[in-house]
């Protein structure tokens, strides 16, 4: 984006010649580096969705697109298919709304900012095992005795047991942890905003609501952009958290698509089949990434 | 004005401090937890300890696997964390600036974002076997792997983050006549300081804290397992040995707690730094 | 500084690329791995005692062990690239009946070592009529009692299942909750551990899959739903939130008088509370009939067939097979052995002992279902405590079972 018309004035295609060369010695250790040990894998991967591996043995056949056609009139993939999407529309609305409030808040010149920066960014640093441990113990011994002292009716059983409220038992947690990074980027993005566009704005007469919405939101928007993204993938392969919090129960109501993969990989022995449910999850975990940052990128600062 | 600014930091205040009781009582337990016996702690979990038993301490601390879990874990994060921080910036940079109009590095920015997308099960088996025939099972060896893997979401979030940089300072440098490197390592470099802090924070903890990649890679023997694995060894199909676990993970979360905290003042340093922007 | 930058980066490259740990073993000394497939404390410091006592006597041979958070994963993983351990131990799972098939295991098969194991679990060990692994110790599932509050409320041990329901009755008349349930995570291995009581095969699961039977017909089925929601109705509310570690700790508080769980949980009682008095009974049979135990092996010694080493290999096994040996790790490890001669008298399982002993036995029915099959149907059964709708269980049972059997 260097401006072509600055750049006539010191000798234009030498420079630009210059330049390019440096871009490509800059990309060239991150390609060679991606392309071995990440893209390679990944070719390999897909080259086992087409057989009938099982995971073990070293011999397996070729089945062509057995696993995919299966995969289609699979109920079972479905079923984690609509658990992983609303459980992602969730995580997306609440790790954006925390994380911008959070970010600005801790933006603000208040007394004990830097505490308040370390402790918010606490959860993060703890392994999930832990937490599970721990948000278990809570749902099972805190927030029932809350509720009936309350007469929250909702809360008076552990949640993790509930059909209905067991995806927010997970959601919870996730959140409790998921909030810290996109806080920090976001904190970090706050960063880029020159003080000066605040000032002129409230000269100009805007209250705190439009300069947010005119400014604050207008330079975040990479950030979101780049959130989104990250809180996508997230949420359409949650793990950990569901592996840890339920076990996909109770009943099979919190299943999620990753959950399903590792069983069909490791308990069922379906490991090709389940390499096929990866790729077709990454699949449609790519198609929404790349409209959405069509999308915002349409919409950059200028 | 100063009113309406005043009403904003109570609120700020009001709500800083829910939130920080939400985030200090599991922590709490965390920590209450790793100074009683299992017998205590097995009825009264949420309660103060009633002394200080420090035996669950004394027996991780005692355990030469948690040193080598140590080094192993320092060894891993610290190699992937500078060698990410040499090779990635530049590449992000390269790519924020030649995007715009060369079709070759718009194509190289989706390929490398396709990385994200794909999920670590379809790679996981073939990682495993790629890294058998190299030789390269190995702390040293997965280092490669999160390389690999932080191409994609660090180049994501870096070139992310230029976007928001206006082009005006580099700019002034090419019209001094600065080359390409000298630019980015006077002018880009520093600017990135608070993107720069916040991925090495997100991949440094991404990577002390992961389980996966080690379990399949690094499973050998103790002396190569990472902090992750000996933690989750207190953790069986039948019971989970809270106390131990939990002292396990204070242990073994200081030094990246630490690690935030000198971070975060760079994210701070950004602040006052990057005034001229925009 | 450029150069300084370049230097530094090719010098971090070399030394990614050379930093590849090499081992170097002392020759005359005879190194075998054993990967242990568990990861409670007992039988790690078990295990570790007996090859320290085998290296003790073996000074050509040295066993370390290496003990992993997920063995099964670390094994398939290692498979692929033809490191297989020299030893290790393993449970019941379709996953090594692959290995078997695929010859990386050892066949053991006529090794005069074996006959120092109980000849049943030994046939029931043999997959396609072969010998791949030693079985070594049983888990046996059943009844978990408070005998403190049985005494004081004047109750005996039920031996039937009218017995059960109706100290069921007597407690809840006393104002306490006769049963805490592991069921947030766990109703998968009761249902399994119940239905093999129910029926010696998956036959009737066989025929509903080929469309020959109506699930709600099914006598497993409909034994086990029955006998389930009978019990849904004497849990603690909050058993359908509980796991294990919950559910002893309403066991231990009092909060109920009994619970159905394995052997392996007594060493985590008694780690919880000491003093605590309960005993393992078996758990009386729902079809009215004759109550066994049920048990599935829970330990077995194999050898990979690509060790460099095998007899070395065989003479561990040998002296694992030694009464002497079996009988140090059982008095650490706490499960029931099968090696020939092996004392086993821990108090609380007394009831469950005698009856073992006396050939009233039960194979889990996990060893022949589909991997991963109960845990799906557990899913169903879950639902069943919950919605308490044994139309619902019967259709979603049968789902679960077409899936698997058909697959």
């Amino acid at each position: 984006m260097v401006t072509p018309a600055k750049k006539r004035a010191v000798g234009r295609s030498k420079l630009q010649r210059e330049q390019t060369l440096t871009f490509i010695a800059f990309t060239i250790p991150g390609f060679l580096m991606y392309c071995c040990f990440l893209i390679f894998p990944i070719l390999m991967g897909i080259y086992y969705s087409f057989m009938d591996w099982n995971g073990i043995s070293p011999s397996y056949d070729f089945i062509g697109l057995e696993n995919y056609a299966d995969l289609l009139t699979d109920r079972k993939y479905k079923a984690a298919l609509l658990f992983n999407v609303r459980y992602t529309l969730l995580l997306i609305v609440g790790v954006v709304v925390i994380s911008v409030i959070l970010a600005l808040m801790l933006n603000r010149e208040i007394k004990g900012r830097s505490f308040f920066r370390t402790l918010y960014f606490a959860p993060a640093v703890l392994s999930m095992i832990t937490i599970s441990l721990i948000f278990k113990q809570i749902f099972f011994y805190v927030l029932p005795a809350i509720g009936q002292r309350l007469n929250i009716a909702l809360l008076s059983s552990n949640v993790l047991a509930d059909r209905d409220l067991a995806i927010y038992g997970v959601l919870f947690v996730h959140l409790w942890q998921g909030v810290a990074l996109p806080t920090l980027l976001f904190l970090a993005g706050l960063q880029t905003i020159p003080q000066e566009l605040y000032e002129a704005a409230s000269i100009d007469g805007a209250n705190a609501w439009q300069q947010f919405r005119a400014i604050t939101v207008t330079y975040l928007l990479p950030t979101l952009s780049v959130v989104l993204v990250l809180v996508v993938k997230q949420g359409l392969m949650v793990f950990d958290y569901v592996k840890s919090m339920t076990q996909g129960g109770p009943g099979g109501a919190t299943q999620s698509i990753a959950l399903l993969i590792y069983n069909n990989g490791f308990e069922r022995n379906k490991y090709s089949y389940s390499i096929t449910q990866a790729i077709a999850t990454g699949l449609i975990i790519a198609f929404i990434s790349f409209i959405q940052i069509k999308y915002t990128s349409g919409k950059k600062v200028e | 004005m100063n009113a309406s600014k005043r009403r904003g930091n109570v609120i700020t205040y009001v709500f800083l401090t829910l939130g920080a009781v939400l985030i200090l009582f599991p922590l709490y337990i965390c920590i209450a937890t790793t100074f009683k016996t299992s017998s205590e702690s097995a009825v009264s979990f949420f309660t103060l300890p009633k002394s200080l038993y420090l035996g669950n301490y004394a027996e991780v601390l005692a355990d030469e696997k948690l040193y080598y879990a140590y080094k192993n874990t320092i060894l891993v994060t610290v190699l992937s964390l500078l060698a990410e921080m040499l090779i990635m910036p530049p590449m992000s940079y390269a790519l924020s600036r030649s995007m715009g109009h060369s079709r070759l590095f718009r194509n190289l920015y989706y390929f490398f974002l396709l990385g994200i997308f794909l999920p670590w099960q379809v790679r996981m088996m073939p990682v495993v076997k790629l890294m058998g025939w190299l030789n390269l099972l190995s702390p040293s060896g997965i280092v490669l792997l999160y390389l690999a893997h932080a191409t994609c979401e660090s180049m994501f979030l870096y070139v992310g983050y230029l976007a928001t940089v206006s082009n005006s300072l580099e700019e002034a440098a090419y019209i001094d006549g600065a080359t390409t490197l000298q630019t980015y390592t006077r002018v880009i470099l520093p600017l990135m300081r608070p993107i720069l802090a916040t991925v090495l924070i997100r991949e440094g903890l991404a990577i002390w804290n992961d389980f996966q990649m080690p379990l399949v890679c690094l499973n050998r023997s103790h002396k190569l397992w990472t902090l992750t694995i000996y933690q989750n060894n207190f953790q069986s199909e039948y019971s989970v040995d809270y106390n131990l676990a939990f002292a396990c993970l204070v242990v073994a979360s200081l030094p990246i707690m630490i690690f935030y905290v000198v971070m975060q003042k760079q994210i701070i340093g950004g602040l006052t730094n990057g005034a001229v922007k925009g | 500084m450029k150069l300084w930058k370049k230097a530094l980066s090719l010098a971090m490259a070399a030394a990614l690329l050379l930093s590849v740990c090499v081992f170097a073993q002392a020759e005359d000394v005879v190194e075998l791995e054993y990967v242990i497939h568990k990861t409670e404390t007992a039988a790690i410091d078990g295990m570790q005692t007996v090859i320290d006592a085998f290296n003790e006597q073996n000074p050509g041979i040295h066993v370390t062990m290496t003990q992993v958070p997920d063995a099964a994963t670390v094994l398939q993983t290692r498979a692929q690239t033809n490191e297989m351990p020299d030893l290790f131990s393993c449970t019941t799972s379709t996953m090594f009946e692959i290995m078997f098939e695929d010859g990386l295991i050892m066949d053991l098969t006529g090794q005069p070592f074996l006959e120092n194991v109980e000849a049943e679990t030994l046939k029931l060990s043999e997959y396609n009529g072969k010998n791949w692994r030693m079985p070594y110790s049983l888990s046996c599932y059943g009844l978990y009692i408070r005998t403190d509050i049985f005494e004081e409320q004047g109750l005996a041990w039920p031996t039937t299942w009218d017995e059960l329901m109706d100290v069921c009755e007597k407690l809840t008349a006393a104002g306490i909750t006769p049963f805490t349930l592991p069921d947030k995570t766990m109703v998968y291995q009761r249902m399994e551990r119940m239905m093999s009581f129910i029926s010696d095969d998956d036959e009737e699961f066989k025929q509903i899959a080929a469309g020959e039977l109506e699930a709600k017909d099914s006598k497993t089925l409909q034994t086990y739903a029955n006998a389930a929601l009978q019990l849904a109705e004497y849990m603690t509310p909050e058993s359908l939130g509980a796991e294990y570690t919950e559910s002893y700790q309403q066991l231990l508080s009092g909060e109920a008088a009994m619970t159905i769980n394995g052997q392996w949980s007594l060493t985590t009682l008694k780690d919880y509370d000491p003093d605590v008095q309960i005993a393992l009974i078996p758990l009386p049979n729902p079809t009215g009939e004759e109550s066994s135990v049920v048990v599935s092996i829970d330990t077995s010694f194999c050898i990979s067939s690509s060790t460099q080493h095998p007899d070395e290999c065989l003479k561990f096994l040998e002296f694992l097979s030694q009464t002497e040996t079996a009988q140090t790790y059982t008095d650490i490890e706490g499960s029931p052995n099968v090696i020939k001669g092996v004392q086993y008298n821990v108090s609380e399982l007394e009831k469950i002992n005698e009856t073992m002993a006396a050939g009233h036995i039960v194979i889990s029915q996990n060893a022949i279902w589909p991997s991963g099959f109960r845990k799906e149907l557990g899913d169903v059964a879950t639902n069943l405590e919950i919605d308490r709708d044994l139309d619902i269980f019967y259709e979603d049972a049968a789902l679960v079972i077409d899936d698997y059997y058909n697959d």
